[in-house]
């Protein structure tokens, strides 16, 4: 084959690929609504920010919270003695190897701290919310796990863009706990105020 | 021995590049901190401009790992590939390979890649590659495209309007996808993406022909370069003809006196008086003395003497055939003609070529006419030979003097022998022709007394 012709064809292709994929954007585009949502605000300050795979979206979070003037402690890698005097806690999931690494920290040990403070809490009666910002696309193994360690003992749980996981997060959470599902992150600061005002 | 040398220096090459493409993000372990950091201040500061520069950088690291997988890979598979004959096989067995270490880093190492970018990226510079570079050896090459191949991609991972086709779903970029949505920045982010994937692509396209443009350049000046080899070995086939053509005349114009003494040898074979013995002998001897001075002539260019014109003209008549019904030749010379300083065989050699082009040249006309003129021009000897042959046209013209240049349709045989000849002898020749019509020579030559005797 001419060899102009070969180099035609692959960047038409590409571009054609191109081309589709951005006019498809709205057919595809994912349609979640509210499931089982929190009747009243039951989570009281001060609030425990933490983090489930300490990847950057804790940070997010922290910055929704603090611009909401909601007391809290901000303590990305939480453990028990965190939670004296704390009403409520937010765990932020998302695993990141990168960040882990930067705190010297191993997915292992990682999970074996989740588990502690998730029961911790369970113990102290803390009002727990999950809070997952990466959507379905983004659900590696790892924060599978993690988020399912966090959200079957939650109080409330905030999934955002869950694509077509839906039914994958409705099965990591108890059948009464409340769990609202957000098509972009800019709707999650309405779930999240309606959990303590 | 060399072959196998050769085999363990692409597989140490390619090897080394594997490993880099493995070991990459353990070392620069550091940049990756920092580009965590700088999400986090982007978070912090609500600065889209720490995520865009972020966005770069992880584009250029995630850019040189999937490069180096895919030159290793190429390189380590290369000798196994080139047995592969066809252009698609060799794309399929390079892809499937390198999706596999792909997976590979994908599934044991740490490290999160972005599969279906490099996947495309690399099956992308493979097509390229194979098709378009098709040349072995040329790393260089494969570098630079797939450099520019993989950038382009990279930057389909930061756009998040793509998270939705599985682009950008490994840890750094979903969190620069996620802190640009939250910032309210995600157009800037698909703008500035697309803006590089289409720049990279169209640069990757201009690389290529460039590429192309070159290696036909190459082949172009190869060919010119071995049709050169090719004319220079005809034009000095050609001069070796013409030589033996020269030599050909010159054992022709040694027959002449040959004969003669021949013929007189048979004659003094049969003569019992003494006079005609004596005179016989007289004339072998001097037709053995002109056989002698036809080959110093020859044999010593530069040999010169003072000959009379009629002398010239005499020895030009004997050597060319006048009884042809189908031309008509005819003479004119002035009485008083000088004397000339020359080598009288290898002018009149020359003077005979002319005048044997004009015999054998084509005509339209009924009949062939040559005409000689030889007079006195204020002590210049001029000789014109004049011909209504088919003429020569304006482009043979430039090249009928060039030696070895000859169409049998003109009068080009031998050309550059006479120019040589001429003006060795401080002559010059000048051609003038009209197509159809006919053609003109015209030689001129000094008188004795206005050239230096002692050159």
């Amino acid at each position: 084959m001419n060899k102009q012709k070969v180099i035609y064809t692959i960047i038409s292709l590409i571009f054609s690929i191109f081309v589709i994929i951005v006019l498809s954007q709205n057919v595809y585009k994912t349609n979640t609504s509210s499931y089982r949502a929190l009747t009243r605000p039951l989570a009281k300050e001060p609030l425990l920010i933490s983090s489930a795979g300490q990847n950057t979206d804790i940070y997010i979070v922290k910055d929704i919270i603090n611009k909401l003037m909601i007391d809290n402690y901000f303590i990305p890698m939480a453990t028990t003695e965190n939670l004296d005097d704390i009403h409520s806690a937010i765990m932020v999931v998302g695993y990141s190897e990168v960040g882990n690494r930067l705190k010297d920290k191993t997915y292992i040990e990682e999970k074996q701290r989740v588990e502690q403070f998730v029961n911790a809490i369970e113990e102290k009666d803390v009002f727990l919310i999950t809070i997952y910002l990466r959507g379905g696309k983004m659900l590696s193994e790892e924060t599978k796990t993690l988020l399912d360690l966090s959200a079957k003992s939650s109080d409330y749980v905030i999934i955002v863009n869950p694509e077509n996981e839906v039914d994958t997060f409705k099965e990591m959470v108890s059948s009464t706990t409340p769990i609202t599902f957000v098509d972009d992150l800019s709707e999650v600061t309405e779930p999240i105020v309606s959990a303590f005002r | 021995m060399s072959k196998f040398r050769i085999i363990e220096k692409t597989a140490i090459v390619g090897m080394t590049l594997l490993f880099l493409g493995f070991q990459l993000p353990s070392i620069s372990e550091a940049l990756w901190f920092n580009m965590v950091v700088d999400v986090r201040k982007a978070i912090v500061n609500g600065d889209s401009g720490h995520l865009v520069l972020t966005a770069a950088i992880w584009s250029i690291v995630s850019m040189l790992q999937g490069v180096f997988l895919l030159l290793g890979t190429t390189i380590f598979l290369g000798n196994l590939v080139e047995k592969i004959s066809m252009k698609l096989g060799k794309v399929l067995f390079q892809g499937f390979s390198y999706i596999i270490i792909n997976l590979v880093i994908q599934e044991y190492f740490f490290f999160e890649i972005e599969l279906l970018t490099n996947i495309l990226a690399g099956i992308t510079t493979l097509f390229l590659i194979n098709y378009v570079v098709t040349e072995k050896g040329y790393y260089g090459r494969n570098f630079v495209l797939s450099l520019q191949v993989f950038f382009a991609f990279q930057w389909l991972n930061i756009m998040p309007m793509l998270t939705f086709y599985n682009f950008g779903v490994s840890d750094l970029a979903g969190s620069i996808k996620i802190v640009s949505e939250y910032l309210g920045s995600t157009s800037v982010l698909n703008f500035i993406g697309l803006a590089f994937f289409i720049s990279l692509l169209f640069s990757t396209l201009i690389t290529t022909f460039l590429f192309l443009t070159n290696d036909r350049n190459i082949a172009i000046a190869k060919e010119n370069y071995e049709k050169q080899l090719t004319l220079d070995a005809m034009h000095a086939k050609i001069v070796q003809t013409r030589v033996y053509e020269e030599i050909h005349t010159i054992t022709h114009d040694l027959k002449t006196p040959l004969v003669t003494i021949r013929g007189l040898n048979s004659l003094l074979a049969l003569s019992k008086e003494p006079e005609k013995i004596m005179e016989y002998t007289e004339r072998v001897d001097n037709a053995a003395e002109k056989m002698s001075e036809m080959i110093s002539g020859f044999l010593y260019e530069k040999k010169r003497r003072v000959v009379s014109t009629e002398e010239i003209i005499d020895y030009v008549r004997a050597q060319i055939p006048l009884e042809d019904e189908s031309q008509k030749i005819t003479f004119d010379f002035d009485e008083h003609l000088p004397l000339l300083y020359i080598n009288k065989v290898r002018v009149s050699r020359a003077i005979i070529n002319v005048i044997e082009n004009a015999i054998l040249v084509q005509t339209i006309k009924p009949i062939k006419k040559i005409h000689i003129r030889v007079y006195d021009n204020n002590g210049y000897l001029i000789i014109e030979i004049e011909d209504n042959g088919i003429g020569i046209s304006k482009s043979q013209m430039e090249k009928i003097w060039e030696v070895g240049y000859s169409t049998k349709a003109t009068t080009g045989l031998g050309l550059a022998f006479v120019r040589k000849v001429i003006e060795d002898n401080n002559g010059t020749v000048s051609m003038s022709s009209e197509e159809n019509e006919g053609t003109l020579v015209k030689i001129t030559l000094p008188n004795e007394t206005m050239v230096d005797q002692e050159e």
